[in-house]
């Protein structure tokens, strides 16, 4: 697994982010290791995505500061960082996985293209490799090489968040932000779904941040769960010690409200 | 000789605070200790807090107060209060624990299920695959179930392919919590195997089961686990 | 030279404007700077930013070429040339070598350029990231983090549909390693001509109001694939006038009977071959065919 696993991959400290004169995520802390994915979890407009767009610079952290440890070993103060960093960080090292496809595909080029885009990103310049990479990386996520050059908008659902998950992963990003990953799609759809990111999270060492609100699902991919509240970290522990022993009344209402999983 | 597991004055209680914040006390000072190639059976009536307290040593639970130390390697780690990190690892090499049902992974075949902590543990597919097969195979799954997903199969199937991913790695620390509720005789007596085998190469089993019979079996020692007097 | 007009057309503050758009454009090769595009007294689409670029930096003493499609005598080129004559009186040329300024659309000249010798090109559409990202602050974000994938994006895109690098006109370009820049519409054939070219090129889109500008010795790179490199257009053909084989050629209908000729689509470069004595190559060509065109 990765070299330097003995340091936190990010180190969130006191962030916090105001909409207006509200703050949507307040003086939030936690350390994420590599190898480990961290499920946030709490009601609609408890802060997650919030949280989630801060930490992977889709939007400035307005106090605090969130420390990502970079493939150098240094530490890069996201909250302090100019846009070109942030974009070289999320086309590299970051992956970001959109609930929508639409906000993470190109619809307008195929398959192979929107998978290729990364690689093209990162300096790779044969057509060939770069075609055989993406072939690869659509049978990864189970989606027949002979599609390579169909364009999105000809896959299900569940084929477009696929090629979403491969058009991130083929760079071997070391840090990916999820933000409900399977949500509005189908529950068979889904479990395929989950089955090849938990694989994919542990073959490839990935650390993760996992925004979802769906208990079973943080259960099942997560190591670590963070229980949000009002922009307030309530909670945070064990993905099955929250789940099956919850400390805060906010935790043991939420974990007490869902079918039983 | 040193036990591989101390617990000491170990408390729990739990607190409802969406009903009044009632607390409801388990365990009120639990101390034990579990050797090497022992099977410590716990007793107790229901709600005496086995479960519990199995649940606290594998960090599933948080304890109140009390200590938990566990052998890992040449240390002693301190359970309670530990890092998320420290439990990981525990769990990842040191610590099984099979509970009486199986969380099933939607799509993944039993064998995989099997195989995954050992993957965990950096066994590469092949010898995983190849282990876990040898492990369905001596709890009597048949082999053309192998690729199939657990959750279409009986409770006691689960329960086998359970403990047969529980006893995949060769754990020091055995936790069992009920794990042969749902099986006939037949495959208890492959169980009371398991458990033999897993004494013999030197590990501590703390467990609790149903029935006298697998607890006569396997049972080295008996701790009885007290109910805690509600306080008035 | 027409009374009442201004020298070359636009007043003195627009040329100043104009002139400080195009030193900041050559201070950054290949950046698009914005500038107040003026109402021209002809439509868009013929070539109003390059006229007002052409109108900024020419004095009594250039000598002024225009070129359509590298032709001299087009609607276009001649109206844009008469233009010039009758708002300067400056010196109009059709001959390369003898231009200070050639105002095209879609050619570089086949002669090689020499310095002091200023190009300048009429734009359409001067954003290359158009294509794939409709929002101009997106573009412009792009292009401030040298984020330009989407370009190999589209080169893959053809490779994947037709085999190879299908994009023949407007090929996109790295300026000086650092911006992406559509060339204007010139084929490809004519980007190796801008590479680390003598001559300052300067590019103006009118209805777009942008300037860029590569200037001498720049490197200009175009963009392509280790295994699908780029290359330019080859023809089987020599040119049925001159004999070339090393100029663009269009390729041209010559009679109802759907019969064909290839001629030098640079009519200076075609006449000056022919003037040295350059006929058509010895195998060449039907002679009827040939002569007919010529006329």
């Amino acid at each position: 697994m990765n070299a330097n696993s003995d340091e936190p991959i990010l180190r969130v400290e006191g962030l916090r982010k105001n909409f207006g004169s509200r703050a949507v995520c307040d003086d939030i802390s936690f350390e994420l290791w590599p190898g480990e994915v961290l499920a946030v979890v709490g009601e609609s407009g408890a802060g997650k995505t919030s949280l989630l767009k801060c930490l992977s610079g889709q939007t400035p952290i307005d106090a605090g500061h969130a420390h990502y440890r970079n493939a150098q070993g240094r530490e890069i103060d996201i909250a302090a960082s100019d846009e070109t960093l942030l974009k070289r960080l999320q086309r590299t090292e970051w992956g970001l996985i959109h609930q929508n496809p639409r906000d993470g595909l190109r619809f307008g080029v195929s398959a192979g293209a929107n998978v290729g885009e990364r690689l093209m990103a990162l300096g790779a310049r044969h057509y060939g490799n770069i075609r055989f990479e993406a072939t690869d990386w659509l049978q990864r996520l189970e989606i027949s090489g002979d599609r390579i050059d169909d364009l999105p908008s000809k896959f299900s659902g569940g084929m477009q968040q696929r090629l979403q998950i491969a058009r991130n992963l083929v760079t071997k990003p070391r840090l990916v932000f999820m933000d409900e990953p399977t949500g509005g799609l189908d529950v068979s759809v889904q479990a395929r779904l989950l089955d090849l990111l938990r694989v994919l999270v542990r073959d490839l060492g990935l650390a993760a941040v996992l925004v979802t609100h769906d208990l079973a699902v943080a259960r099942l991919l997560g190591d670590r769960l963070l229980v949000m509240k009002d922009g307030k970290a309530v909670e945070l522990g064990l993905v099955d010690q929250v789940l099956d022993d919850p400390q805060t009344p906010y935790a043991q209402l939420l974990v007490s409200s869902v079918l039983q999983i | 000789m040193t036990p591989l597991l101390e617990v000491r004055d170990l408390r729990k209680s739990f607190r409802l605070h969406n009903r009044g914040g009632l607390e409801l006390p388990v365990l009120g000072g639990v101390s034990l200790d579990a050797f090497a190639g022992e099977c410590l059976v716990l007793a107790g009536p229901s709600g005496a807090g086995k479960s519990t307290l199995l649940r606290c040593v594998y960090g599933n639970y948080v304890p109140d107060a009390g200590s938990i130390k566990i052998a890992d390697r040449a240390a002693k780690v301190e359970i309670v209060g530990a890092g998320h990190r420290t439990i990981l690892d525990l769990r990842r090499r040191t610590l099984g624990y099979v509970s009486q049902f199986l969380r099933a992974i939607p799509r993944v075949g039993a064998r995989d299920v099997v195989a995954e902590p050992l993957r965990r543990i950096g066994w590469d597919e092949e010898r995983a695959r190849e282990r876990a097969g040898m492990l369905l195979d001596g709890l009597g799954i048949a082999q053309k179930m192998w690729d199939l997903p657990p959750a279409t199969f009986s409770g006691g199937e689960q329960q086998r392919v359970n403990l047969a991913r529980g006893f995949a790695v060769e754990y020091p620390l055995m936790l069992l919590d009920e794990p042969t509720s749902a099986l006939d005789a037949d495959n208890r007596r492959r169980v009371v195997a398991l458990i033999e085998a897993a004494k013999a190469r030197g590990a501590a089993v703390l467990g609790v089961f149903h029935d006298h019979d697998m607890a006569d079996a396997v049972g080295t020692r008996i701790f009885n686990v007290e109910p805690v007097r509600m306080a008035a | 030279m027409i009374e009442g007009y201004n020298f070359a057309y636009l007043d003195e503050q627009t040329k100043r404007m104009i002139r400080r758009a195009l030193l900041k454009a050559v201070a950054i090769p290949g950046y698009q700077v914005p500038f107040a595009s003026r109402e021209m007294p002809l439509p868009y689409g013929w070539g109003t930013g390059g006229i007002q670029v052409t109108a900024a930096i020419v004095g009594r003493s250039d000598v002024l070429k225009v070129i359509d499609q590298g032709a001299d005598d087009t609607t276009n080129a001649v109206s844009i040339r008469r233009l010039f004559a009758n708002t300067t009186d400056v010196a109009t040329t059709e001959r390369t070598e003898e231009a200070t300024i050639i105002q095209t659309r879609h050619r570089i000249p086949e002669a090689a350029l020499r310095e002091g010798q200023i190009m300048v090109f009429q734009v359409p559409i001067p954003e290359p990231l158009r294509w794939l990202e409709p929002r101009e602050a997106e573009t412009r974000r792009m292009h401030a983090h040298a984020d330009y994938s989407v370009m190999h994006v589209k080169l893959y895109e053809d490779v994947a549909r037709f085999g190879h690098i299908a994009t023949g006109y407007d090929y996109p370009v790295v300026v000086d390693g650092r911006y992406l820049m559509k060339p204007s519409p010139i084929p490809k054939f004519d980007n190796p001509k801008l590479d680390r070219s003598p001559a300052l090129m300067l590019f103006g889109a009118g209805r777009e109001k942008r300037i860029y500008a590569v200037p001498p010795y720049t490197a200009v790179r175009s963009l392509d694939f280790e295994d699908h490199p780029f290359r330019i257009e080859k023809w089987d053909e020599s040119c049925a006038l001159c004999g070339a084989s090393d100029s663009f050629l269009d390729e041209i209908v010559v009679d109802d009977s759907n019969k064909r000729m290839f001629v030098c689509s640079d009519s200076d470069y075609c006449q000056t071959r022919r003037a040295h004595g350059h006929g058509p190559a010895a195998e060449a060509k039907p002679a009827t065919a040939t002569k007919d065109a010529a006329e």
